[in-house]
């Protein structure tokens, strides 16, 4: 049943995105393409201009608006021409339906293979954000840009004469309103993909379970048994020799991953605010400023300068602290067991003090509504060793060794696709006015199966 | 009659350690073995706590056909022909989750059938009571009966000697 809702889901997700994406390019991809790739220019004399009132609802004039005068003529008084706005209210959805838009049209007289034509036009191009304007005040001005009786340049399309329209250009909005479309597309194309290729499992949790893992290990080629199944792989570790000691610890979350990723976030927010910058500063420098976008912008720009310091002070702390390099005598551990760790901490400046721990922590991941959560609760921690005033140079690393070990009635490592337990080495430290640094190691801990082996 | 099925260790406390063999019985109460369609066996573990659900099946078999509940075969027989792991590779449906372990049938009567289970356990996870994570053991049967009702039983069983979580932050 399931399966035939999200099928059923995803066709509409496509249905949707299909019939969005048609509008988008039949009326407004497909006009623009053929005002650029078909119709020719030519010469007109602008003759009058006129702003038509028009509705929401089937584009009906008023019926008290349909008398425009021409902008060439006495203008009435606007405030008695100005119909009366409705609030929104959803019991008059009617009422809200005819809310008066403006549409500035201008009358052209043109020739066409030495026939003379006189068309109006609303059609301005790329020079209008859109031909509807919310007040007459400002459809007016936007008029005022011609002058009656000059001459200008204008575009028809040979095929039918009689349509005129001042410029070509694209309105790009409507090429980004089209990823919305698509992107229903893709999601819908997704998940009838997962719908009709998830396997179908009968029967109990087990079954589908025993099923997923028989099938996880045709997939990938027979892998043998695991002799402790569900505890974190060793082999990273055990394949990482160290100098003193003999298994290098790799570091979890190196500094350089979280840079490189702060970098790019803040690289792409801060290019997305400077082409936004350059359409406001064209809008600026062209009659129709578009402050609505400008103040838009404030809180765009606010980030992207938050994110550039954040991204220079933590830059700034990850080269002060030098690489931390941590060595283990024995791998993997066992609860009871006793090892030696080794310590290398490099640096330009000395730590004001410098403390490792170790630590248990479980890890669980769960769905909340529709987010995914996780959550760690630190269970066990031990400070192992710990050290003020360390004196460290760029030419002398501070290194240290000193015991470790597992608590007697420790729990294993485990690992879930949901839940985890894990063992850490933390190295905590601090230079001068910086925050702390916090390195962290994985330790992986076997259960003790002595007993049973007897 | 409400169907039930009734699961029993040989051993009491039920406390294993790790690579130990669970053995007992389970044996079904008011069912009609006409109305049995077939049954699902499985040790597993799985997690309670904040994080979504993980169930790991240790050991699985599946009794589909009545003949196999009726062919009541002695353990020697049994043994002898029937490795769960043999006959996860001879089949298109998986036993067992590629461990080693049996299940037959003790005997039929007219009170229900009792079945042996005999299971090896891993060396891992064990039995656990943390914080915000409990991993548990079990035995399940499931029991599905031709009426396409489901009736499901469990018993919990210790893996390993780790004492419940004491929070201990020095």
């Amino acid at each position: 049943m399931g399966i035939i809702v999200e099928f059923a889901f995803a066709v509409f997700c496509v249905l949707a995105g299909v019939i969005g994406m048609l509008w988008l390019l039949f009326f407004s991809v497909l006009p623009e393409w053929r005002i650029h790739e078909r119709y020719e220019k030519t010469v007109c004399t602008l003759l009058d201009s006129r702003i038509v009132p028009r509705t929401v609802l089937g584009n009906h004039p008023l019926p008290e608006e349909t008398e425009t005068p021409s902008l060439f003529e006495d203008a009435p008084n606007e405030k008695d021409s100005e119909p009366k706005r409705s609030k929104f209210n959803v019991k008059n959805l009617r009422s809200k339906l005819q809310d008066v838009y403006y549409l500035p049209e201008m009358q052209l007289k043109y020739s066409v293979n030495g026939v003379e034509r006189t068309n109006w036009t609303s059609n301005f191009g790329a020079l209008a954000r859109s031909s509807r304007f919310a007040t007459r005040e400002s459809a007016q001005v936007f008029l005022g840009q011609w002058t009656k009786g000059k001459n200008y340049y204008c575009l028809f399309n040979p095929e039918a004469p009689d349509q005129v329209v001042m410029m070509r250009g694209w309105h790009w909005e409507n090429f980004f309103a089209l990823t919305i479309p698509v992107s229903l597309i893709f999601m819908g194309l997704g998940m009838m993909l997962h719908a009709l290729t998830v396997p179908r499992i009968g029967g109990s949790k087990e079954l589908a379970a025993v099923q997923t893992l028989t099938r996880n290990r045709l997939e990938n080629d027979q892998v043998p048994e695991e002799k402790f199944p569900f505890i974190p792989s060793v082999g990273d570790i055990m394949d990482s020799p160290g100098i003193r000691l003999p298994y290098r610890l790799p570091m979890i979350d190196s500094p350089a991953w979280t840079l490189g990723v702060l970098a790019a976030v803040t690289l792409t927010w801060n290019a997305g605010c400077v082409i936004f910058l350059t359409i406001i500063a064209c809008s600026f420098l062209q009659t129709f400023a578009d402050w609505l976008l400008f103040f838009y912008l404030f809180p765009f720009l606010g980030v992207g300068t938050w994110l550039f310091v954040h991204t220079f002070v933590e830059f700034r702390n990850a080269t002060m602290v030098g690489p931390t390099i941590a060595e283990i005598s024995s791998f993997p551990l066992i609860p009871g067991q006793q090892v030696r760790v080794f310590l290398s901490q490099g640096g330009e400046r000395p730590l004001q003090w410098l403390n490792v721990v170790l630590i248990c922590e479980e890890e669980a991941v769960f769905t909340h509504g529709t987010n995914t959560r996780r959550e760690k609760l630190r269970i066990y921690q031990r400070l192992i060793f710990g050290e003020e005033r360390v004196d460290i140079t760029p030419d002398c690393a501070f290194d240290v060794e000193f015991p470790l070990e597992i608590p007697n009635e420790a729990m294993h490592s485990f690992i879930s696709p949901h839940n985890q337990i894990n063992w850490r080495l933390i190295v905590q430290g601090k230079v001068g006015k910086f925050p702390m640094f916090e390195r962290v190691f994985p330790l992986i801990v076997y259960p003790e199966i002595q007993e049973a082996e007897k | 009659m409400i169907a039930s099925v009734i699961i029993q260790f040989d051993r009491q406390p039920h406390d294993f350690m790790p690579r130990e063999t669970v053995t007992g019985t389970f044996r079904t109460v008011d069912v009609a073995l006409e109305e049995i369609a077939r049954f699902e066996f499985s040790v597993l573990w799985f997690t309670e706590g904040k994080g979504d659900e993980d169930l790991g099946v240790h050991f699985f078999k599946s009794l589909d056909r009545l003949e196999e509940v009726k062919g009541a075969g002695t353990p020697e027989e049994l043994e002898k022909g029937e490795n769960s792991e043999e006959e996860a590779d001879a089949g298109p449906e998986p036993e067992s989750a590629g461990s080693t372990g049996q299940v037959y049938l003790l005997s039929s009567e007219a009170e229900g059938l009792t079945y042996f289970f005999s299971v090896n356990l891993p060396s891992s996870p064990l039995t656990w009571h943390g914080k915000i994570l409990k991993i548990f053991w079990c035995v399940r049967v499931r029991l599905f009966l031709k009426s396409g009702r489901e009736v499901m039983s469990e018993r919990v069983f210790n893996v390993g000697k780790v004492p419940p979580v004491h929070v201990e932050l020095n």
